[in-house]
Parts: C-alpha cells; structure tokens; sequence
C-alpha cells in the first residue's frame, strides 16, 4: 500500500533514477536514434487522433461513433508513452511512464473489447465495392422508372387519358400531365383543389358530377360517368370518369383515385353512327315502299296484257266483235307503253336517288328557257301563260334542275281549269341562312366549321323559287303525298303520267340541300315552293 | 271464340232481317237463301269500287257473260263511293267489291270509314286487289272485310272467281272468314 502511496506522491520526482543518457553505454547516434525515433511515433500518434476527431465532427451521421474515440484516444495515449520514453533521456521521470503505459493498456483492452463486440455489425457493413453495385443498381433502376414514367405519359397522352388522385382528407388532387392536359390546366407537380376541378365541367353537368362524386364517396364505390368540359375556347369535349374509393381500416373513404379519358371523338363518332343508322332506317323504309308501289304499279300494265290476250284467246272469243277485238289490242298496246315509259321513269328516279349531283355555277334563266322551249307545243295547245321573274345563278346540276321546272310546270298544264287557259307565275326572292336555320331537313346536312352554328347560318344565301298555277288544285290534306312516288291523286286514266315526276322533283331537290312543298286548295290552283342555297360549299355531299 | 259466335249470331239475324226485307221465298228447307234466287230475281246489287277503267270495264264483261241479271254500279274511288252510297240510301248494294290503291280516298280508308258507320257497316266488302302483302292483307282483315280476292291477271280466272262467289249462300256473304281462308282461292 505504502509503495502505491509513494509511487503517486513522486509520480513527477526524477530523483532515484539515472536520466537514461546515463543509463547504460550511449553512444550519441544510439541515443538520438532512439529519441527521434520516439518523437516521430509520438508526433505521428498524436496527428493521428486529431485527424480521426475532425473526421467524426464532420461526419456526425457515422456509425459506431464511440469506437473512434475509443480509437483516437488509445493511440492519443500510445503516443504519449513515446513522448515519454524520449523525455526520460534527461527527466528520468518512470513513474508517470508507467502510469501512462498503465493507461495505455487499460484502454487498449477496452479497445479491443468495444472491437470485439462491434465485429458481427462490422462485418454486416456493406463494402464499397457492394455500395457501389448498389448505387450502380439504384441509377439503373431510376432511369428505368424515369423511362416508363415517360412511357406511361406517352400512352396517356396516345390514349388521351389521364389519372388523378384525390386526398380527400387534404383536399388535395394530384394529376398526371395528360389530365392536365385534357382539361386545359396548365401542368402542375402541385395538386388541384376539388373547387379547381369543377370549374372548367361544363356548368349544365357539374351539378351531375358532383352529385355522383357525393355518392361514390358514400357508397364507397365509384360510379363511372361521363361529363363535358368548356375549353378556354369554347370547345366542348366529353370526358369519360372512371376509379376508385379506398378506404381505412375503419372504411372511411380517404383517397379516390381514377383515370379521366377524352372521348370527345369516341361520342362524336358514336352520334353519328346513331344519326346515320336512323338515316339508312327511313331510306330502307322508303326504298320498301318505293319497291312496292313500283312493283304494283309495274304489274299493273303487265296484268292488263295477260288479262285481254287471255280474253282474246278465251273459249267463245270467236263471237267477239271486230270492233271490240281492236279495243282490246289497242288495250295491250296502251298497257305495254305505260310499261315502257314507267320503267324509263324508275330508272331515271333511282338514278337521281344514287347520283350525288354534281354541280356547277348554273344560269336558272337559261335552264328555264330551254325547258319552256322543249315544251313549246304542249305550251302553245294548251295556250298557256308563262310569266317569270329573273331567276339566280346557283350551284347546281342543270339537268336535274331543268327536270324539276319541266315536271313541275307539265303539272300546271296537266291538271289545268277546263275553262281558263293555264297561267303560271314564277317568282324568286332572296332569304337568308338565318331564316331557315330552324329547318332540320336542310341543317342535317350543312356542314359547320366551327361549333358555333348560330355563327354561320346567317351567312349563307339561299333562293326561294314559287311556281305557282290557276289549275284545279288539291286538297291541303295530300301536300306531303304528292311527292311519294305513285301516289296518284287522280285516276291514270283520266291524267296520264307514271305517278314519279314529282317524286322525282323532291329527291333532285333534296340533293341540292333545298326543300320543295306544295300548297295547294282545290279549284285555287297550286303554288310550288322551292328553296335551294346558293352555294352547295357548306353542305355535305349526299351519299345515297 | 265466344265473340265471333255471338256475331255469328247477330250476323245471321240480320241476314235474316235482310232476307225479310226482300221478300225472298227461301229455295231449300234450311233456313239459308242461294244467291243464285236472288240473282234470277233481278234482285243482286253489286257495287265496283275500281280507279281502274280496264279492270272495272273486265268486270262488267265478266258478269255479264255469267249473270246479266245482276245490277253492277261502278265508283272510280273511296269519294265517289260514298257519294253513291248516300244517294242509294236505302237501295243499298248487297255487295262491295273495293279496290285498295286508288287516288283521292283508298280502299284502306273506305272500309274503315264503311265497317264504322252505322248505315253501311253491315254490307259485305269484298277486297278486290292486286296486292299480295300479307300486310295489307292483315290489315283488311283486321278492319272487317268479308273476302280478299286478289285480282287474277286472266279473263277466264275472273269469270272463274265471279261465278263461285255467286254460287254462295246470301247469308255467308256476311261472314268472315278464319284468317287462313280469308284470301279467297
């Protein structure tokens, strides 16, 4: 005990002991080997701990950070035993030496216990060659994300469909660029507010879109729906909404999500395929009827043929006047003409139902001349009366247009008061888009080039042409039927004619774009009514 | 079946009534009266209701050959028949063969307007028409007409059909027939 007390009371006296140039034979190289070779070990390990503690002060995220301490101070340490050993050639100073050796092994043992027991950790640390790989792998794996994050915004953009999702707790919706896009936002890595996406949903379905969104979130399941947007320009685009509500563990909604695609092209389409089919529906009903009527009023020539050769060649034909047997050949005769000029009639219909007419800039003043012309002699025997005012240049087919004034003033003559010389009148006045844009028949084919309708109608021109009679008229009631093909309002035999000139008239008309209508009261004579657009620009063509 | 029993019934009252009305002796000891008595009796009434001069003319030619006894009136549309039906009054035909396509009134509209007046419902219309559309013919059918004859394209094959349609009883004219024997063969 007495020793112990003694060695720390003379930890610092040098007395008892030789300074160590004394101890022992010295040469001086020997000596100041030994001591320079001690000073650099000190120097060294004191640099040493330094460099280690300015390391971890920088890098305070470390792992293990005791153990560098641990380190830093055990060579700190180390070195001073050097020092020390360096300093006893003149200050034989042995005890604090073995202090500080004593120190110096204490903490290298706890050194080497800290080691010990960090080992197993040590060895799960990754190597830098395995860091490495793992930085290389992560690089490679985000520009594969970064690709088919790409890809996925093409296809989306391709497919014009987006995909948001909607905090609902935060109010907050993320977008994909396309939606974005779609909607005529401007592209944003921030969120919409809900508020935000309402405002462009075109105001008549946001109270729709709303609702149904309500009820999604109530019945925890999402209710596809369609809506239109307003664009900044007026476009309207039709959306096609459909997703997701996902819930918690408790199954509150929190998050919706889903995709929202532009189907403006889809439902267009879709319109017209319905518009269409509706069209080729009254055209095959008309071509039924058109086929039986024709049928009908085709076998009737052929049944009256059948009907006197048989009545020629009957038993007891023998004792058939001579008179009688000349009415009936000229019977067959009759029959077979009508035969002749009806088929002639339907080919020319069906031709005009087939032909989208192609047209030209016409003179009506010259097709009307040349068809009062071509009718000179029917004109003159009838003595009738023909007044007309200028009439337009429009663009139209002029045979067909020459086919609708030949027939329609034929009627006049044909079906003329007995005891006045026929009078017709033809009179044209201008009208505007404007006020006929109320007529579906003449919108189903215009064809706008932009949205807004009410912006073009106003700017076509359109000819309204009367042609008008002092004949015996017809009833008001039959106005729509004169124009079906064999509706005969009168017997053949009394007014001749396959029963097809006025149908004939409509369908060239319809082919223009224009509509033509009779009125008409019996014995007040009847008033043709034309209207054809002047340009046929606008319009689609017809295909039949 | 029950209706059409109970207007077989009706029918064969009226006929009866008919028959009374033209103090027609009864030619067998059933109680049903060949046309073929009423025709000798310069009695028989047939009203034409044709647009078709030709048809129309054929027709009387026919009947003549095979009962000049039998009063044929001829109307050239649906307007003109009910004209002559207004001014018979009382005189009525016993007998309508109606035409269907013609102008002004057709034969559709004609017998509709014929079986839904009071007057005139209960004469036999006979449909005479070229047309063979089960449609057509569905419709006539179905609006009371008594027989579809369709119009046959020969003058031995109308006398044909003229003479045994007068060989019929006075009270089946009344009659309709099930569907499937309403297109008189």
């Amino acid at each position: 005990m007495d020793q112990i007390v003694d060695f720390f009371r003379g930890l610092f006296d040098t007395t008892g002991f030789p300074p160590r140039w004394h101890c022992g034979k010295w040469t001086e190289f020997h000596g100041w080997f030994y001591i320079i070779s001690d000073l650099m070990i000190w120097s060294a390990y004191f640099a040493i701990p330094l460099l280690i503690i300015n390391y971890i002060s920088k890098r305070k995220e470390l792992k293990y950070y005791k153990i560098y301490f641990l380190f830093a101070a055990f060579i700190l340490s180390c070195g001073l035993t050097h020092l020390l050993d360096a300093i006893i050639f003149w200050f034989p100073l042995y005890r604090l030496s073995a202090l500080i050796r004593f120190i110096t092994g204490v903490l290298s043992w706890f050194t080497v216990y800290h080691l010990f027991k960090m080992l197993p950790a040590a060895f799960s640390l990754k190597t830098s060659e395995q860091l490495e790989a793992e930085v290389t792998q992560r690089i490679k794996v985000e520009q594969e994300l970064k690709l088919k994050n790409q890809q996925l915004n093409e296809a989306q953009a391709i497919a014009r469909i987006g995909n948001w999702e909607w905090d609902v707790t935060t109010n907050i919706i993320l977008w994909s660029d396309e939606l974005f896009r779609i909607f005529g936002f401007e592209i944003s890595s921030e969120g919409l507010s809900y508020e935000k996406f309402l405002a462009n949903i075109h105001p008549e379905d946001r109270p729709n879109v709303e609702a149904i969104i309500k009820q999604s979130l109530d019945e925890k399941h999402f209710i596809e729906y369609y809506h239109r947007l307003v664009m900044d320009d007026g476009q309207i685009k039709t959306i096609h909404a459909r997703g997701e509500v996902i819930t918690d563990e408790h199954g509150k909604a929190i998050r919706m999500i889903g995709t929202g695609q532009d189907v403006t092209e889809q439902k267009k389409a879709e319109r017209e395929i319905i518009i269409k089919s509706a069209e080729l529906e009254v055209r095959n009903e008309a071509l039924q009827k058109f086929a039986y009527l024709a049928s009908h009023d085709l076998q009737e020539p052929l049944r009256k043929i059948k009907t006197y050769i048989s009545r020629l060649q009957s038993a007891g034909a023998e004792e058939i006047e001579e008179s009688q047997r000349v009415k009936y050949r000229d019977k067959i005769k009759d029959a077979a003409d009508r035969m002749h000029r009806l088929i002639d009639d339907i080919l020319n219909y069906s031709r005009m139902a087939s032909d989208a007419s192609s047209s030209e800039k016409t003179d009506l003043n010259l097709i009307l001349s040349n068809v009062l012309e071509d009718m000179e002699v029917i004109i003159e025997t009838n003595k009738a009366k023909i007044n007309a005012d200028p009439l337009p240049i429009i663009d139209a087919n002029s045979t067909q247009m020459g086919q609708v004034f030949q027939n329609i003033i034929a009627n006049a003559i044909k079906f003329r008061n007995i005891d006045t010389a026929p009078e017709i009148n033809i009179q044209c006045e201008d009208i505007t888009g404007a006020q006929i844009k109320m007529d579906s028949q003449m919108k189903a084919h215009y064809k706008f080039s932009g949205w807004d309708e009410n912006k073009y109608w106003p700017r076509e021109k359109f000819y309204k042409i009367t042609i008008s009679d002092n004949g015996i008229g017809f009833e008001s009631k039959f106005s729509e039927r004169i124009f079906e093909a064999f509706q005969r309002l009168s017997t053949r035999t009394k007014y001749e004619g396959s029963g097809i000139g006025l149908a004939i008239c409509k369908k060239i008309v319809e082919n223009h774009h224009g509509i033509i209508k009779a009125d008409s009261e019996v014995g007040k004579g009847s008033t043709f009514t034309i209207i054809l657009p002047r340009s046929q620009s606008n319009f689609e063509v017809i295909q039949s | 079946m029950d209706t059409v029993h109970l207007d077989h019934k009706l029918l064969g009252i009226l006929s009866n009534l008919f028959s009374a009305l033209k103090n027609e002796s009864k030619m067998n000891n059933e109680d049903k009266t060949a046309l073929a008595s009423l025709i000798a009796n310069n009695s028989f009434h047939i009203l034409l209701v044709d647009d078709d001069e030709d048809d129309r003319d054929i027709f009387k030619e026919a009947i003549e050959e095979i009962a000049p006894s039998v009063k044929i009136t001829t109307a050239t549309n649906g307007v003109e028949m009910f004209l002559m039906l207004e001014k018979l009054n009382n005189d009525l035909p016993d007998l309508i063969f109606l035409d269907l396509n013609m102008p002004c009134k057709n034969g559709f509209e004609c017998l509709e307007e014929l079986k839904s007046a009071k007057e005139w419902k209960d004469v036999p219309v006979f449909i005479y028409s070229t047309t063979s559309n089960p449609e057509q013919i569905n419709r006539t059918y179905h609006n009371g007409a008594n027989l579809y004859i369709q119009k046959p394209d020969s003058y031995p094959g109308i006398k044909n059909i003229l003479k045994k349609i007068l060989e019929f009883d006075f009270e089946d004219l009344f009659l309709q027939p099930e569907r499937e024997n309403f297109v008189f063969k």
